[in-house]
Formats: C-alpha cells, sequence, structure tokens
C-alpha cells in the first residue's frame, strides 16, 4: 500500500540530486574550461507482491558531462591558450597525468610553463616544457608548437579519448582516466594562442531546467501528501464502528 | 540538499569577479597600472557511483558514474602584463618603458621595489626620486646648474649645462626583468615587490636584448581595456543573479519537504 510514497520518495530523491547538478553548472559559469554536467534518470521497474501491474521508480543512472564546445574568449596573453576540437592539454600532478581544457597557463620560476594551480604542462614526449630565459617573442602555433624567438621549443601535448564518458572530473578543472590517451590528428583540432575558452554552461537553459525541477518536485510533494492523506481518511472511515 | 551551498559559493566567486573588475576600471587612468583579472576553478567532486564500477555479478561497467560536484574556488588573480599605449606629457623626467622591464625604486626601508610608472622628479638635493619621494636606483643626482635633462633610449642621463658645450653624463638607468612577472607582489603606489614566484631580478641597460628602451616625455597609460572590463562585469552580474535564483529554488524545495504533513 505503500508504493505510492516510496515511488513519488525516489522522485523526489533524484530530483534533489538534479538541482545539485545545475546548481553546480551555474556555480561554475565563468569557469574557464568548465564541460556542464546532466543528470540521467532511467526507470526501474519492479514488480509488487500481490499487485497487477509492474511499478516504475526512478533511478539515476550517470552524471553526463557535455564536451561541447565553449565560446572562445581573448585575453592577449601570451601564454593562454585554448582548443577548438575534440582534445584536452595534460598536466603532470602527483598523483599522475591528469587532462583539462583550461588554457591559461603560467611560468614558474623555473621557467617552466605550468597551470593556474602550478601543475607542470606536459609536450608531447610527456615531458615538462621550460621557456628559454630573455624570451621576448613567445609563438603559439595551431599544432600546439610553441616557438621562443622563432626557434622551436616544444609541442603541446595533447591528448584525445575514444570514450570520453570515462573521464572522472577532478577539482581545478581536470580529468582522471585509467585509459591511455590518443594522438589527436591534425585536421580538426587547432591551439588558439591569446585565448580562454568559456565555460559550456548556457545560462537561460539551466535556469529553465531550475524551474522544471522545481514544479516537478512540488507534484511529486503533492502526490506525497495526497497519498498520505488518503491512509488516513481510509482509517479513520474504515475503521469506524456503525452503531446498529 | 547541497544545491543551497554550491550557488553560495557561486555568489561568493562572482563577487570576487565584480571586485577585481571594479578595481581595474577605477585604475584606468593610472600610469603603468597592469589590469587583474580573476580565474575560476570546481570544487572536489562527490563520486555518489564511480566511473567505471561495475553494475552487476556479471561485470557490466557503468560507463559513466555520478559525480556531483561542489561548485566553484577563486584560482588565481592575476596580472596581465601587457604593454599599455605611450601617451606624450612632454615632461622631460617623464619617462615611459617600451618592451619588457621595471624601474628599480629604493624603498625607505632599503628593500628594492619595482614600477613601471615612470612620472618622476627632481627633490630638493636634485636627485631623481619618484611622486613619493623614493630614489630611483642607482641614485642619479642632476646638478643644480642644469638647464636641460635629457634622457635617451639606452637609460643615460644627460644634463645640459649653461655654458658647456657638451652635456654631462649624470649616470646610466638600469632595468630589472623577471621570469615570470606575473608572481610579482604589489603593494600599492603602482610598486611590485620580488617575490620567490617571480624568480631573482636579471638588471641590464635598457635597450639590451630582452630589455625595453625609455622613451621620455611619454607615460605608458594603464592596459585596462574599458570595453572588456564592462562586458566582463555584465557577465558576472548575470552570473551572480542566477546563482541568487539558483539559492531560491533550492529553499523553496526545502520549504516544500518541510510543509508535508
Amino acid at each position: 500500500m505503500e508504493t505510492t510514497s516510496f515511488v513519488a520518495m525516489s522522485s523526489s530523491e533524484v530530483l534533489q540530486r538534479r538541482m545539485d547538478t545545475i546548481s553546480n553548472n551555474v556555480a561554475n559559469m565563468n569557469t574557464t574550461g568548465f564541460n556542464r554536467q546532466q543528470l540521467l534518470t532511467v526507470q526501474h521497474t519492479v514488480q509488487p507482491e500481490g499487485g497487477d501491474r509492474p511499478v516504475a521508480f526512478v533511478n539515476d543512472l550517470a552524471t553526463r558531462t557535455d564536451f561541447a564546445q565553449g565560446s572562445l574568449e581573448q585575453t592577449g596573453n601570451d601564454l593562454d591558450v585554448a582548443l577548438q576540437g575534440d582534445a584536452f592539454f595534460t598536466v603532470d600532478s602527483p598523483a599522475g597525468e591528469r587532462y583539462t581544457r583550461a588554457g591559461n597557463f603560467r611560468l614558474n620560476d623555473n621557467n617552466e610553463l605550468v597551470n593556474a594551480d602550478g601543475l607542470r604542462v606536459l609536450d608531447d614526449q610527456d615531458n615538462a616544457i621550460e621557456i628559454p630565459d630573455g624570451t621576448t617573442n613567445l609563438e603559439i602555433d595551431e599544432n600546439g608548437t610553441i616557438l621562443a624567438d622563432n626557434e622551436e621549443v616544444a609541442t603541446l601535448g595533447l591528448a584525445r579519448f575514444a570514450d570520453n564518458r570515462l573521464l572522472e572530473h577532478v577539482s581545478g578543472g581536470l580529468y582522471a582516466t585509467d585509459e591511455p590517451p590518443l594522438d589527436v590528428g591534425n585536421d580538426d583540432v587547432r591551439v588558439q594562442q591569446g585565448m580562454l575558452e568559456s565555460s559550456n554552461v548556457e545560462g537561460v537553459r539551466e535556469m529553465s531546467r531550475m524551474i522544471e525541477v522545481h514544479r516537478a518536485y512540488e507534484r511529486v510533494q503533492n502526490v506525497l501528501t495526497e497519498d498520505h492523506r488518503r491512509m488516513e481518511e481510509s482509517i479513520s472511515t474504515l475503521a469506524q464502528v456503525q452503531r446498529a | 540538499m547541497r544545491a543551497l551551498d554550491t550557488a553560495a559559493t557561486g555568489m561568493e566567486a562572482q563577487q570576487t569577479n565584480v571586485d577585481t573588475i571594479s578595481n581595474n576600471i577605477a585604475n584606468m587612468n593610472t600610469s603603468g597600472y597592469k589590469r587583474q583579472r580573476a580565474e575560476f576553478q570546481d570544487l572536489l567532486y562527490q563520486n555518489v557511483r564511480r566511473v567505471g564500477s561495475t553494475s552487476s555479478d556479471v561485470g557490466t561497467v557503468v560507463p559513466s558514474g555520478i559525480q556531483l560536484g561542489a561548485g566553484v574556488e577563486t584560482q588565481a588573480i592575476y596580472r596581465v602584463m601587457e604593454q599599455g599605449s605611450l601617451e606624450r606629457t612632454g615632461n622631460n623626467l617623464d619617462l615611459a618603458i617600451n618592451g619588457k622591464g621595471f624601474f628599480q625604486i629604493e624603498m625607505p626601508d632599503g628593500q628594492t621595489a619595482y614600477t613601471r610608472n615612470g612620472s618622476f622628479q627632481l627633490n630638493q638635493d636634485g636627485e631623481i626620486v619618484t611622486a613619493d619621494g623614493y630614489t630611483v636606483q642607482p641614485g642619479l643626482v642632476v646638478p643644480p646648474e642644469a638647464t636641460d635633462i635629457t634622457i635617451n633610449e639606452s637609460g643615460e642621463v644627460l644634463a645640459n649645462i649653461d655654458g658647456q658645450v657638451e652635456p654631462v653624463n649624470v649616470g646610466q638607468l638600469e632595468l630589472a626583468n623577471f621570469a615570470n612577472e606575473a608572481g610579482l607582489e604589489a603593494i600599492g603606489k603602482s610598486l611590485f615587490l620580488e617575490t620567490q614566484a617571480s624568480g631573482a631580478p636579471d638588471v641590464a641597460v635598457p635597450n639590451a636584448p630582452g630589455f625595453g628602451g625609455i622613451q621620455q616625455g611619454f607615460v605608458e597609460s594603464s592596459n585596462v581595456d574599458m570595453a572588456q572590463e564592462l562586458t566582463d562585469m555584465i557577465s558576472a552580474q548575470r552570473a551572480y543573479e542566477m546563482n541568487s535564483r539558483v539559492i531560491q529554488a533550492s529553499d523553496q524545495m526545502m520549504q516544500t519537504a518541510t510543509r508535508l504533513r
């Protein structure tokens, strides 16, 4: 008899998680290289005992990261790079190689190219990239080759994966995976110097999804309230003893 | 429900963004000012279900797990060390650096500070000082009977004395370069201090390879781009508003749950 309540509760729990995901997207609206997430839900069908029809509960399946290209914003900084196309920069962290779309790089005091957290950016041979001292003109071409005063220093290590769904979010705009990175073909991937990729969160879409979630939550709570009232009424009505 | 906290981090981050933009706009007309830019990063993720974990005994792998984010934090506020445009003032002690390098200034406590702001003056002893009275290293004194001061692109300071054909060489200005200019610590008054992140200064004569030249009679304007700052401010404001709507919506959702009977 409580099936209605349980189904409604499964829905409200999933709706809360969906709200959390939307909220994280909106909070990261101005984060460089951020990719929005989406909560996928699926129905979980169960045949209740003594019931004649199967009942479908709501289950959240996965958060899917949307790797759509974010818009490119010009910053004018020589060390800022943005990627056009399906590829990632490679950085070296204490826990292993990590991948990122955020190209706001700097030089540390050893003249090595690092990301904003100080993690070294790796080149295509998996080595750190050192810019010679006293370089006045730093150019990064569309293939990721770094030229310091017109002399080739290194090429940025770009990675591509067969299945982007296996990438796991790690804080700091990084992705981690055990999958080996594949080589990036040169046709559809371009590195743009002096630009940064904005997040691909669309404010208006997230707002409308948020309103949908909110209203769905209210409807579900109504179902729970009505179900509770039905049980209350049936107990009080059916249990009344008629005086003969 | 963490949506409330997540949206709160979003609002905080946008507040920092607006504060940075506001500082840039306030310093639009400051000589030698370098604009700042706030960068954000997402916070840690909670793995409600891990990526790649098995979903049944048979070993079917979950293609992508459930990862809930916790919001955003400010990653860094760094300076964009782009060259500002040179503005002619005609003042013979106004110097602008065209290229890389900083003037070295001796602070009252003996430390060396670095600046791009070259609006210099003479103090009562004829020494070349900044507008705050700090000595410009290496401490050049112009003779009181000098009629005119010429500073060439290589930083040589020459004074013309009445009655003498040859100008007197008062001294040589030097510039300091850093491996990582963005790592310098700003202490206000257009001054920067060396830090571990910036690296040790590399001192040389202006117009040496890798160093800029000195232009007398010019000042370097700030590198603040008004249109860019206003656009950034609008997007920061919109993001702030949207985060506040998320807070309102999650608050109402929790209210609805509380009113359940």
